[in-house]
């Protein structure tokens, strides 16, 4: 059986990890994300073009610098079949990042489609000047 | 008890928090008709003086008593087979607090209850054999800035920064002060929690060690820099706060918004937490002796604790379901999602008999659930009616 220590320091890093590898995808402004490379990631494929932030139901626009957009839900004027269970991305991901088919993973669930009322926070190196050039996270001092 | 842990002591004495003898003025503990001893963090303290009072309430009425040091201590008790001493708390039937004092020699807890699994404690590698964990109410943490600071919300990447390189080091405007950044020790659930969504060790939290829940509180409500005052609570603590903080909303990693507790920043409907949309949650944990069968070896904490997990029933007198939502906590039966692990992978649950419209019309004043007296006022697709609701399964 592990530590506790060591299964902290395990948890600490797989999060960490995840956080960066999290940044990678929000960052996207500043990434190419390979082709193929984590396709159920709403926020590095719902756009080529850029992060997307939804304002209100129905619409989309690129990322507030802000940080202060609130949005009302996440819906789509043309939302994709809500039962489906497939887990095809594009089937599944709206235009506005969210996950419209019936959640299986981690990320998923965290992005799911909602009417909650939910803003943005930009990781871009504007607010968080510390983030590497290519938006990691730079070990604890 | 480990040597970091232990000296956390002396701090959490000199903040009252009942660890060391404090003269007689209080009754012994002992002499109250039937204790059942408990030990762990303060967040759930506010649940557990509820439940006390109505357990004056039940037949062979049970004397809850606490001792909330932090939640780590929890679990440690168990693990170096110390005795816990000095004074400990108490609640009347109208749910006033009391004082009592532990023996000199030191008690035997019968339960710790910790907001995180005890094995992330320092110094716990294993739950010890004879203890088992049962998992109880979910509680949420709450990321809070003052009701004068316009910010509302933050991701687990500029947690990452504030608190794993300190306020100044970390430069993420506007909570770039050290002295305005309020923290606890590495006892805390709540730290535990909020340290692990970000991926910072909890050893390595920076900030400034408040004690407690309400001295956090204090601290980030009465800042007088309140942009760049941030602290942390259980999401209970801070619902109870409303005038003075706000919870900001937090955005997890891997994730493309930042959800509050509430599906919005005012409401109590804890629809983020129940569904997913929110990361910082995690169920309380019940730490008890058990016997080679793994029954709680102490027939009162047999009692108590079975009606939390349901293992016993609920007894007249003792509402403990609406106990549980009105102190803003959530019960199992009303969550969606589940995790194994702390702060871990979540994934679909679908509770043995769900009470999500219950709760959203209790705890938020209303639902869009159908109400129902018997199963057959309820349609296919919700066909059970549960608490007057006509419910999924």
């Amino acid at each position: 059986m592990p530590t506790a220590s060591s299964t902290v320091r395990a948890h600490v890093a797989a999060r960490a990890l995840a956080l960066a590898v999290g940044l990678l995808g929000a960052c996207s402004s500043e990434q190419v994300e390979p082709p193929g490379d984590d396709t159920d990631d709403p926020a590095t494929s719902a756009d080529p073009t850029g992060p997307v932030t939804a304002t209100e139901p129905g619409t989309t626009t690129t990322e507030d610098p802000t940080g202060t957009t609130t949005t009302e839900g996440t819906t789509t004027d043309d939302p994709p079949d809500p039962t489906s269970t497939t887990g095809d991305p594009a089937e599944c991901e709206t235009r506005d990042g969210c996950w419209s088919c019936t959640p299986t993973t981690h990320k998923q669930h965290l992005n799911a489609c909602t009417d909650a009322t939910c803003e943005p926070f930009p990781n871009t190196k504007d607010r968080l000047p510390l983030l590497e050039e290519d938006g990691t996270l730079p070990p604890l001092p | 008890m480990s040597p970091r842990l232990a000296s956390y002591v002396p701090l959490a004495a000199a903040l009252g928090l009942t660890l060391a003898p404090r003269g007689a003025v209080a009754a012994p503990c002992a002499e109250l008709p039937n204790p059942v001893i408990g030990i762990g963090g303060s967040a759930s303290k506010p649940l557990l003086a509820k439940v006390a009072a109505a357990l004056h309430a039940v037949d062979d009425p049970i004397d809850l008593v606490y001792q909330s040091p932090g939640a780590c201590f929890g679990i440690t008790y168990f693990v170096d087979g110390t005795k816990i001493t000095g004074t400990a708390n108490y609640w009347d039937e109208d749910g006033n607090e009391q004082t009592c004092d532990l023996p000199l020699t030191g008690a035997d807890p019968d339960f710790g209850m910790l907001g995180v699994k005890g094995t992330l404690c320092e110094g716990v590698d294993a739950i010890p054999d004879g203890i088992a964990e049962f998992p109880g109410p979910i509680t949420s943490w709450s990321l809070i800035a003052s009701n004068d600071s316009s910010q509302t919300n933050i991701s687990a990447a500029a947690v990452y920064f504030i608190y794993g390189f300190g306020a100044a080091l970390g430069q993420v405007a506007p909570w770039t002060v050290d002295a305005e950044l309020y923290s606890r020790n590495a006892t805390s659930a709540a730290l535990i929690a909020i340290a692990l969504g970000a991926g910072i060790p909890p050893t390595k939290f920076k900030g400034l060690d408040v004690g407690t829940n309400q001295a956090m509180i204090s601290s980030v409500g009465q800042s007088l820099n309140p942009e760049a005052a941030l602290g942390f609570v259980s999401t209970e603590v801070a619902d109870l706060n409303r005038d003075t903080v706000h919870t900001l909303a937090y955005q997890a990693p891997d994730q493309t918004c930042a959800y509050w507790p509430d599906s919005t920043a005012t409401g109590f409907d804890k629809r983020n937490v129940r569904d997913g949309h929110y990361d910082l949650w995690s169920p309380y944990n019940f730490y008890v002796p058990v016997d080679g069968g793994g029954e709680i070896t102490n027939p009162e904490t047999r009692r108590l604790i079975g009606w939390f997990t349901g293992a016993e029933p609920l007894p007249q007198g003792l509402p403990l379901l609406d106990i549980i939502i009105d102190n803003g906590t959530i019960p199992q039966c009303a969550m969606q999602v589940w995790r194994d692990e702390e702060i871990g992978p979540l994934y679909s649950l679908q509770p043995d008999a769900p009470c999500g419209c219950y709760f959203e019309s209790r705890a938020a004043g209303g639902t869009d659930c159908q109400t129902c007296a018997g199963d057959d006022d309820c349609s296919a697709d919700a066909p059970a009616c549960r608490h007057g609701y006509c419910e999924v399964i």
